[in-house]
């Protein structure tokens, strides 16, 4: 039940945010009924695991063929500075379920959390927005901040600052967030 | 017809020689404002080459890269830069910080911190990041300076500090108080092993769950093990606690400064170091799926186990 709850509410969660910002030319402030808000508390990971698997990009293939396609016609990543994407790029790593880390320092310094939402949504990491430090400036940034930060530090335990090694270890790395699961998936 | 210059003319035109000469002058004694990008790209690179290096190399290669590309700004540059460049002068300095360890890194952020500040330019991510290179280097006064400014900095719990000789090794363990972490000296001279650990890490996760449940190892890791965060940037008292009630009866403890604890050169997570007498005796790095018991076993019979 709690499954299909979440299913639908991150199907319906886009539509409601790309319709409240449609509205929000005409009528501010854009504004997410929180009754939309599914119980993350307890369904953190779960969540990911669906975000990532709703997300385009799971794998560098995925990824070339976003570049090829939508860089400069409306990408997130045309959000980020040329110098700065090129850092962000370089940074991804994959396994065969999606991301498994990113470099966040550029993602911090340039984008708003809207921004960084839509980014970072590629990859369906964008429960990770709770534990970086963004601009904002919109009440839709706050809003989106709010839904991702309460209830999200219990469960979720991306490492932050640290990389997954190869000799199945977590090793400091400056600006990279090692996300959750990777443990399982490095062998 | 021959070009004659009046007395006039060549007082007109040493004057304006004059003025052309000294205004060049000054133009070249100004540096043109300086793009740090490409030289944040170099030492990214430099990072990110370094993966693969030993802990020891890898700080040295980053340092060098830092030192090489932003460590010979000026104060007087520094007050010419753009605000862009400034920050990413900031920006740049935070990464040999955790690498290093090294103070010199966070005083170079602080530098860049304090003129961006002057020009109203810190957001929430310059007081988190200068706070947290504070704490990794052990600048706990300057960290919580910061903290008690901003609230969105970070946080330091209560911290009791009981006499440690100079250059022993000593960790934080949480103490009576609910936020409360207490400084005490490590005994490394009876045999023990030291897992260098975090509870954020799945594989240090899986690692505690396999040996708790393994009956050859639980018992003997219930006795002798000690659970030791890396040098981090964060103090979290009660993300401690959590793992030591998840995974009892194996206490956990900050460690304090790294370079105090004898033979310990790697602090991936988790990495075994088994100690006798003082010395590391044997090293375990890593926990696969399958986990590293046979490593483990031989490291118990190195210490007499």
């Amino acid at each position: 039940m709690k499954f299909h709850l979440i299913l639908a509410a991150l199907v319906a969660f886009p539509i409601a945010c790309q319709a409240a910002d449609l509205h929000s030319r005409e009528q501010p402030p854009a504004y997410i009924d929180a009754s939309m808000q599914p119980a993350f508390d307890t369904e953190v990971q779960r969540r990911r695991d669906i975000e990532q698997f709703l997300a385009p990009i799971k794998s560098a293939s995925d990824l070339q063929a976003h570049l090829a396609n939508r860089l400069g016609r409306g990408s997130p990543l045309d959000a980020l500075s040329p110098h700065a994407r090129e850092r962000f790029l370089a940074s991804l790593s994959f396994n065969a379920r999606g991301l498994t880390g990113y470099r966040y320092d550029d993602v911090e310094a340039e984008l708003s959390v809207s921004q960084a939402f839509e980014l970072l949504g590629l990859f369906g990491v964008q429960d990770t927005l709770r534990i970086l430090h963004l601009r904002q400036t919109t009440d839709r940034d706050a809003q989106l901040l709010g839904l991702y930060v309460n209830g999200g530090e219990h469960v979720a335990a991306d490492h932050y600052n640290y990389r997954c090694a190869s000799r199945a270890s977590c090793e400091f790395s400056r600006n990279f967030i090692c996300m959750t699961g990777c443990a399982a998936y490095i062998e | 017809m021959p070009m004659t210059v009046t007395r006039h003319g060549w007082i007109l035109a040493l004057a304006f020689g004059g003025a052309f000469l000294a205004l060049g002058g000054a133009f070249a004694s100004t540096p043109a404002p300086r793009d740090l990008q490409a030289d944040y790209d170099a030492l990214v690179a430099v990072q990110t080459r370094a993966i693969d290096r030993s802990e020891a190399e890898r700080g040295a290669m980053i340092a060098a890269s830092y030192r090489e590309r932003f460590g010979t700004l000026t104060a007087a540059e520094l007050d010419a830069l753009p605000d862009a460049s400034l920050d990413l002068r900031f920006r740049a300095a935070e990464i040999p910080v955790g690498y290093t360890l090294d103070p010199y890194y966070a005083e170079q952020m602080s530098a860049a911190y304090e003129r961006l500040a002057a020009r109203s330019r810190i957001e929430p991510r310059h007081r988190r990041s200068m706070f947290e290179a504070w704490v990794m280097v052990r600048r706990f006064d300057a960290a919580r300076r910061i903290a008690d400014a901003a609230a969105d900095a970070g946080h330091l719990p209560l911290l009791h500090e009981t006499p440690v000789p100079s250059g022993a090794p000593a960790l934080w363990a949480p103490g009576e108080g609910t936020d409360t972490l207490t400084r005490r000296p490590a005994d490394l001279t009876q045999p023990r092993i030291v897992v260098v650990s975090h509870p954020l890490c799945g594989f240090s996760q899986n690692a505690a769950r396999q040996i708790a449940a393994d009956p050859e190892l639980g018992p003997r890791f219930a006795q002798r093990s000690l659970w030791l965060l890396p040098q981090t940037a964060t103090l979290d008292v009660e993300q401690v606690r959590a793992w030591q009630s998840a995974h009892a009866p194996y206490p956990m403890a900050y460690v304090d400064v790294q370079r105090n604890w004898p033979g310990m050169d790697e602090w991936g997570t988790p990495t075994f170091y088994f100690f006798k007498g003082g010395r590391v005796v044997h090293k375990v790095v890593g926990w696969p799926a399958a986990g590293r018991k046979a490593e483990l076993l031989e490291g118990l019979a190195r210490i007499g186990d």
